[in-house]
């Protein structure tokens, strides 16, 4: 199977990208600021305990070794220990994690869900009101603030309306669901209970509304366009001499065309997403890793922040390669 | 029915909305194609051949493309007067079209079986097996080895010739009356040019197709077509049995197309129109070959002239030939 | 006597975004932004960080047009002065990374093979971060300041200007002129300043105008985290997480700020996009 040995060879490809990625997290940990040390134990501590910690870490020794040790702790799983809790910062990620998996795949799929149909509608009637409702969203989408639009959203659905609650993934007197996937909406189905459903997914939708928002802009942006120049092709043209129906034409023949590239941008401006989690969170105090590294630049918790910044990235590193993957499965070109 | 042509078109104009301004692609096109035979249309780059042929399965891009008047009578029935959906059930079942370019104009994401299979039901309920029974039989039609094979795999992995054949395999799964082919061995190495053209030939015959086949290569229209219709700037300008055009060309584009075949110029030396096609946009009035006809007239700058019937399969649009009025 | 060709190139360019109706109001959101930024000490009828304690948070009307925040100061005049910081952000963050950016390009794509191999290498990795993540990083590691995550988000934009600038580098150095400006014994510095440099200008002015938008939300974004502008600094970020605890109440506080966000940020895309369409074609977002 070629398909396999391409896998296999974004797979390889992905290895230098991470350690590059670990090297500039690196970086940014022991070279930047003035004093690493006292980074680590935190404003707070005394002059005595930095100089503890120094040893301890082996802050006193060249860039290199440095390296080396930083990398023996992040081959284990070592990302450092909070200076709020002293929990390892793993294990606070780990606890944190699927708030923001939960928050960015809703935000995900209700991009998808618009976007999609909203890109390939603004293609077909190019210059039509379709396409210009399509233009002003994504202009609006990429220019709005990502925090200024939940307060707006909470001052319009939540103060005002009382529509949908303000923050938390659950009110605040409700019990999680039993932990399957530690996604509350999907444990709560799984569980079958309608009402833990309800709430978790009351919960879920402003922020996802919010965080979905400026991803949007790109999809419908970049669906259109390429649907816009598969439309073009010739094969189009053959597939209307052949008598196809118009949505034929269009959904099946344009459309998973215009999905090879689609799918690698959706992949690259999925960093977007990430990073919009970390507005989002904080404003609808949804517990997750984005607000997780809010509250750490506020208590000034530096290897904490560390900690998220190479997580963060190395989830998107490895979104890429399952984009990779998918275009490979839509692209028999590669496929073979 | 038998006097009727199969088709009709009758006085077809075609604009196209551009920047500079609206481009009269095609002004006053006529043109009859009868039962069972192969019609050679030819002209030069631009001169609106293939946008008449598209305009027959109204599949012109609009916008920017627009069809201004005419009339397209296909076995009696306006096309252009047909319902949308009526329209549609009529390609690929009665008419079909192949396209120069069979690199791009086969879905690169789907597998041949799945696009032909597509065809058939289409316009005729079929299972599956039923449907790919059909196309076996088709892609044997057209000579392909191993049709299984080629079924069950993807355009790029097909040689530009093996794609041409399953075009035309996939166009006449519903057995059309008319083929409608635009350039379909331009792209082509002229060995395998050679192949399809005989494949078409013989299909022809086999099957009582009528082709509408769209070139400016003069020599491929000797070879395949059994009469030829001449087009210069979106005008139908003379139109002839093959045999009788080569022998007395008599619109002067014509002799100029003729003695530009290599091989053939009189006197060994290669003649070449001079100037170029007019524009669109801004065509010259009368006959619009007056800017690059050396013999023009007075009359060629002011009326644009009519087609005379000049020998018993052979018309022409001019005013310099015998009969019409210098 | 003709003009500069640059010059007659700007004017052809200033023409046909005349024509444009989304340049033109694009134009003039920034233009509008601009006055509003330059004029602010004119226009604000009060000191920006003026504490009136007697009229806190009051709501918008006649005095104020946009209401006051906690303590009294006046946020219509805060805003006016917002604009000024917000616009030197994006023009500061675009110059550094525009800079920086284009000298890496031009260096890589020019000398080519392993040297552009290496830092292509390292822009991707610096792309395999979100911006706002590795912006935020930066400026944590580098301490809160309005300077700091300038120069956190400028660094983040740097490998969009670098492989701009190196794609052109690198058609630009098979073309025969610069074979000749060698062969006439030219050096490289030269060749880059002279040829490859002014042959990406409109592409790189195009992405300059459309990175000053994700420029502002990026700096602002940081700020409203606590990373950016600190007070009493009336920056829009800023102003708007200091409003985040007022919104229920106070709605006014934390809404103004983000809508000259909002407003300045479409002025530039729009803007942005109008100038691709003219300028360049070729890149696509």
């Amino acid at each position: 199977m070629r398909i396999l040995a391409y896998i296999f060879r974004r797979l390889l490809a992905a290895i230098p990208v991470l350690v590059g990625v670990s090297i500039l997290t690196f970086l940014i940990s022991h070279a930047i600021p003035g004093d690493p040390a006292r980074l680590i134990v935190g404003p707070k501590a005394s002059k005595e305990a930095v100089e503890s910690i120094r040893k301890e870490h082996g802050l006193d020794k060249p860039l290199p070794v440095q390296y080396v040790r930083y990398m023996a702790g992040l081959v284990t799983g070592d990302l450092g220990q909070s200076i709020r809790n002293h929990r390892p910062v793993t294990r606070d990620l780990a606890d944190y994690f699927p708030a923001t998996f939960e928050l960015t795949l809703a935000s995900l799929v209700l991009c998808l869900a618009v976007g999609i149909p909203l890109g390939i509608l603004a293609a077909v009637r190019r210059n039509r009101l379709a396409d210009h409702v399509a233009r002003v969203v994504s202009v609006v989408g990429v220019s709005t603030p990502v925090f200024w639009l939940g307060l707006m959203l909470l001052l319009l659905f939540y103060r005002h309306l009382s529509w949908l609650p303000g923050s938390g993934r659950l009110d605040v007197t409700s019990a999680p669901p039993a932990d399957i996937t530690g996604l509350y909406v999907l444990d709560a189905l799984l569980a079958g209970d309608w009402a833990l459903l309800r709430e978790a997914a009351s919960h879920l939708i402003l922020p996802a509304f919010c965080l979905s928002y400026v991803y949007l802009a790109v999809i419908t942006r970049i669906v259109r366009s390429s649907m816009i120049a598969v439309l073009g092709q010739d094969y189009i043209v053959t597939a209307r001499a052949n008598g196809l129906s118009a949505a034929r034409v269009v959904l099946k023949h344009a459309f998973k065309n215009s999905l090879i590239p689609t799918v690698t941008i959706t992949g690259l401006s999925l960093g977007e997403l990430l990073g919009g989690a970390i507005l989002t969170e904080t404003i609808f105090a949804w517990p997750g890793m984005g607000k997780y590294v809010v509250d750490s630049v506020n208590s000034l918790d530096f290897p904490a922040i560390m900690g998220f910044t190479l997580v963060a990235s190395a989830a998107y590193v490895a979104i890429n390669l399952g984009v990779d993957v998918i275009y490979a499965f839509l692209n028999p070109r590669i496929r073979y | 029915m038998a006097d009727t042509p199969l088709l009709d078109i009758q006085g077809l104009t075609v604009s196209f909305e551009t920047y500079q301004g609206r481009a009269r692609v095609l002004e006053g096109a006529s043109l009859t194609v009868n039962r069972g035979e192969i019609m050679g249309l030819v002209g030069e780059t631009g001169c609106g051949k293939s946008v008449l042929s598209r305009a027959i399965l109204r599949i012109i891009p609009s916008p920017p493309g627009h069809i201004d008047g005419g009339r397209i009578l296909f076995e009696g029935t306006d096309l252009l007067a047909l319902p949308r959906k009526a329209m549609r059930k009529l390609r690929g079942e009665r008419i079909s079209m192949i396209f120069q370019e069979p690199m791009s104009s086969l879905n690169p994401v789907f597998t041949v079986g799945n696009q032909m299979r597509e065809v058939v039901r289409a316009h005729r309920k079929a299972s599956r097996a039923e449907a790919n029974a059909v196309c076996l039989e088709m892609l044997s039609a057209v000579r392909l080895p191993e049709p299984e094979a080629v079924l069950s795999a993807y355009p790029h992995e097909l040689s530009g010739g093996m794609r041409q054949r399953v075009m035309i395999a996939m166009e006449l799964t519903c057995r059309p009356s008319l083929l409608l082919a635009d350039e379909p061995t331009t792209a082509l190495d002229v060995t395998v040019q050679g192949q399809i053209l005989a494949i078409l030939a013989e299909l022809a015959a086999a099957e009582n197709l009528t082709i509408l086949f769209v070139t400016h290569d003069m020599g491929v229209v000797a070879q395949l077509c059994h009469r030829v219709a001449v087009m210069y700037a979106g005008q139908v300008v003379e139109v002839a049995d093959v045999a009788s055009l080569f022998a007395r060309p008599t619109h002067p584009y014509t002799r100029g197309l003729i003695a530009s075949i290599p091989g053939r110029a009189t006197g060994g030396e290669l003649t070449a129109i001079p100037g170029s096609v007019p524009s669109p946009i801004d065509p010259p009035p009368g006959c619009r070959f007056h800017t690059r006809c050396t013999q023009a007239v007075t009359a060629c700058r002011r009326a644009v002239p009519e087609m005379i019937r000049v020998a018993p399969d052979h018309s022409v649009a001019c005013h310099l030939c015998p009969g019409g009025r210098p | 006597m003709s003009a500069h060709p640059l010059l007659r190139e700007l004017k052809l360019t200033l023409r046909i975004l005349a024509r444009n109706p989304s340049a033109l109001i694009g134009g003039a959101v920034i233009v509008l932004m601009v006055l509003l930024a330059l004029g602010a000490p004119l226009l604000a009828p009060f000191d920006p960080v003026k504490l009136s304690l007697a009229e806190r948070l009051s709501a918008p009307g006649a005095a104020h047009f946009f209401g006051t925040d906690e303590l009294g100061r006046d946020i219509f005049s805060r805003v006016l002065y917002g604009a000024r910081i917000s616009l030197s952000i994006g023009l500061l963050v675009i110059t550094v990374a525009g800079v920086t950016g284009a000298l890496i390009g031009a260096t890589s794509g020019y000398f080519g093979g392993r040297i552009d191999n290496a830092v292509m290498r390292v822009m991707d990795v610096v792309l395999s971060f979100p911006s706002l993540v590795l912006a935020l990083a930066l400026a944590a590691a580098m301490g809160p300041s309005l300077v700091n995550a300038i120069l956190a988000t400028a660094f983040v934009m740097i490998p969009k200007f670098a492989r701009l600038v190196r794609g052109e580098a690198l058609s630009v150095r098979e073309l025969p002129f610069v074979a000749a400006s060698r062969v006439a014994g030219a050096g490289h510095g030269f060749i880059i300043r002279r040829h490859i440099l002014p042959n990406c200008l409109n592409s790189a002015i195009v992405l300059a105008t459309l990175t000053l938008g994700d420029a502002i939300l990026i700096a602002a974004s940081l700020s409203f985290i606590g990373l950016g502008a600190q007070p009493p600094t009336p920056e829009w970020g800023a102003m708007i997480a200091s409003g985040r605890k007022f919104l229920m109440d106070q709605w006014w506080y934390a809404t103004f700020p983000g809508l000259f966000i909002l407003v300045t940020v479409i002025g530039f895309n729009i803007f942005g996009d109008a100038l691709r369409d003219v300028l360049d074609p070729r890149i696509r977002r």
